[in-house]
């Protein structure tokens, strides 16, 4: 799916896109599941996001997918946006947020390129969106993002290919949203080309759990797969013991009911990680 | 130094070959080492031990051919099911496996598949490092069980690691179930603005493939025991190594290898990289036999390796990039560094606008 030739165009029918998607999710947990990905490489371009370059890891995935009948976008490089996670009910998240539109539309969310604890770096600054009157190369999963929530409200899997992204410690509090589960690692890491795919490929024969521990630890990597609940503790595990991308079990949104703006609701999490 | 051939490499990779030499048919024209010298001569008692000491320029090194070449559906459902015998205890035919895999073409790039008489057991192959991998989800998702404490597994680890080698599931060359490392696989649970309770929830022990001592990088055996005692994980990886074995134990390589002396002390490189990613955290991982992803078979020398985190401040934010790995010569001063993964920033993504 792309998103129109002319950006406000886009987004309408973007927004007819959710209108159906959201039917389709709460009326069965088998509905075709859709995918999201922002993918940066190239960081060496003279801005103010420049790092180093990176090798490319989710176009097989991609291709995976779309092998599989899910259906989404995947923009690269300048047309890869923070702003595409910045929740866009209010301004209060960032200016020109626009995961109503992108990010939060899927039920597989992704971002590959570089970051840091709770932080996804992007090669540019994006549609000029600011946050604190400045513009960023970066998502705060604290301050910019709501995956799960507000506007969109349909992502469900976060898969975060960065260093540090995600650390237990951190999801009793910045780890701020309300997505079904979250994979990534608590430490510096490298990713293969294909491991992306391998991971989503595994996710029929085993759980996502599995798939992401067996596939993205090797070589010293520390990777972690969290659950979130807003149930229970057991319900959270439940989760955690089941849930399948590829298999599409629970490969829909959690739906934890607060509005633009609201705090977070009491949740329940559960994780599984490998500590070299 | 005279490169090389790399036998179906699977794309080209300049940088990535400036170490991994690979030799048809002996030496390497031009090298200053010698090819390998025939079993009888090997087997005699060794002289003294007179060569320099690891680490410092003159210390001996030996070249070996690494290869993995992409199995096809039958070795892949023999080994694996060589494994699924190891962690259930009971033999798996491989034809069963056999059919499971008749839908993945003949030499599969990568495959995960279910063990039907086997419910909870999975197979997972990948071709990029031959890691052949089974798990019984049903173990790992005992959630209730008591913990039997490290010790206790390593005990069922060393059994594994035996049924493994008795059973023709692993090759014991090059594999000291004694230098076996040590991790774990955790499990957290908590509510909202709490800090997470943690426990074990296996204990992972990981052998390394070693040379003659030298570890051969991402390859060996790793079994995982699930804190109730039962085996959760077993996995062989990791490129297979052309050599004969000497009666002292000692690995000698095949013809295509050859002996050479170290000309590069450890600490010049340790300042070399220091010097080449200078915004960096830089994390040494010692000297190592490497054949990195993408390459099937050459001839390696002995490398010293880094990993590399390229770091930068951006608005205030502590950014790290995502990792690399750095390996440098030890015998030919200020060659090019192999690094893997290779930046090929030329994504082709959906239109935008």
């Amino acid at each position: 799916m792309t998103q129109g030739h002319v950006r406000g165009h886009g987004r309408r029918l973007a927004a007819l896109a959710i209108a159906s998607t959201c039917s389709l999710v709460s009326s069965s947990a088998l509905a075709t599941p859709t995918y999201y990905i922002d993918e940066c490489t190239n960081y060496q371009n003279g801005n103010a996001c420049d790092i180093v370059n990176v090798n490319t890891i989710t176009a097989t995935l991609q291709s995976s997918l779309a092998a599989d009948g899910w259906t989404g976008s995947r923009f690269t490089e300048f047309s890869a946006w923070p702003q595409d996670f910045w929740e866009s009910c209010s301004s209060s998240y960032g200016t020109n947020g626009d995961d109503a539109y992108y990010s939060d539309t899927a039920t597989l969310a992704v971002f590959a390129g570089h970051g840091n604890s709770h932080l996804l770096a992007f090669s540019s600054t994006g549609n000029g969106g600011t946050i604190n009157g400045a513009t960023s190369c970066n998502v705060d999963m604290t301050r910019n993002m709501r995956l799960g929530t507000m506007s969109g409200a349909q992502a469900a899997f976060g898969m975060w290919l960065v260093c540090d992204a995600v650390q237990s410690g951190e999801l009793g509090s910045n780890m701020w949203q309300s997505l079904r589960q979250q994979a990534g690692w608590q430490n510096s890491i490298s990713i293969g080309d294909n491991e992306p795919r391998d991971f989503y490929n595994a996710t029929s024969a085993k759980t996502n759990v599995n798939a992401w521990l067996d596939q993205m630890s090797s070589g010293g990597r520390n990777a972690i797969v969290a659950t979130f609940s807003s149930a229970s503790a057991t319900d959270c595990w439940n989760v955690h013991n089941a849930a399948k991308l590829r298999g599409n079990v629970y490969d829909f949104p959690r739906n934890n009911g607060v509005g633009c703006g609201g705090g977070q609701a009491l949740y329940y999490y559960c994780y599984s990680a490998r500590q070299n | 130094m005279n490169i090389m051939k790399i036998a179906n490499s699977r794309r080209s990779l300049p940088s990535l070959l400036a170490v991994v030499v690979a030799v048809a048919g002996g030496a390497a024209p031009g090298c200053t080492g010698t090819p390998a010298p025939d079993p009888d001569t090997r087997a005699a008692p060794a002289a003294p031990n007179l060569a320099p000491p690891p680490g410092t320029p003159g210390a001996p090194l030996t070249a070996f051919r690494l290869t993995r070449s992409p199995r096809s559906q039958v070795e892949i459902a023999r080994s694996g099911a060589a494994l699924a015998g190891v962690l259930s205890g009971r033999s798996l035919p491989a034809s069963e496996l056999q059919a499971a895999l008749v839908t993945a073409g003949p030499a599969p790039e990568s495959l995960d598949v279910s063990v039907a008489s086997r419910p909870g057991i999975s197979l997972s192959y990948r071709a990029d490092n031959d890691r052949r991998l089974v798990i019984d989800e049903a173990v790992i998702s005992n959630m209730a069980a008591a913990d039997i404490g490290k010790d206790a597994a390593h005990t069922v680890f060393l059994a594994a690691f035996r049924s493994a080698v008795s059973s023709g599931a692993l090759p014991a060359t090059g594999l000291d179930p004694a230098a076996a490392r040590s991790s774990r696989i955790v499990q957290g649970e908590g509510v909202s603005g709490q800090a997470p309770i943690e426990r074990t929830s296996e204990y992972i022990f990981t052998v390394p493939r070693t040379i003659n001592g030298v570890e051969v990088f991402d390859a060996g055996f790793e079994v995982s025991v699930h804190r109730a005692g039962q085996l959760a994980r077993v996995q062989a990886f990791g490129p297979s190594v052309a050599s004969t074995v000497a009666a002292t134990g000692a690995e000698n390589p095949d013809a295509s290898g050859y002996s050479v002396n170290r000309a590069v002390a450890v600490q010049d490189l340790a300042s070399r990289v220091a010097a080449e990613y200078p915004a960096a955290e830089i994390k040494p991982i010692g000297v190592r036999y490497w054949l990195p992803a993408g390459i099937t078979s050459a001839v390696v020398e002995p490398t010293q390796m880094y990993f590399v985190v390229p770091t930068a401040a951006i608005a205030g934010e502590n950014i790290k990039a995502r990792g690399f790995f750095v390996a440098y010569s030890l015998t030919t001063p200020g060659q090019a560094a192999t690094v893997w993964p290779v930046a090929e920033h030329n994504p082709t993504g959906d239109g935008r606008k």
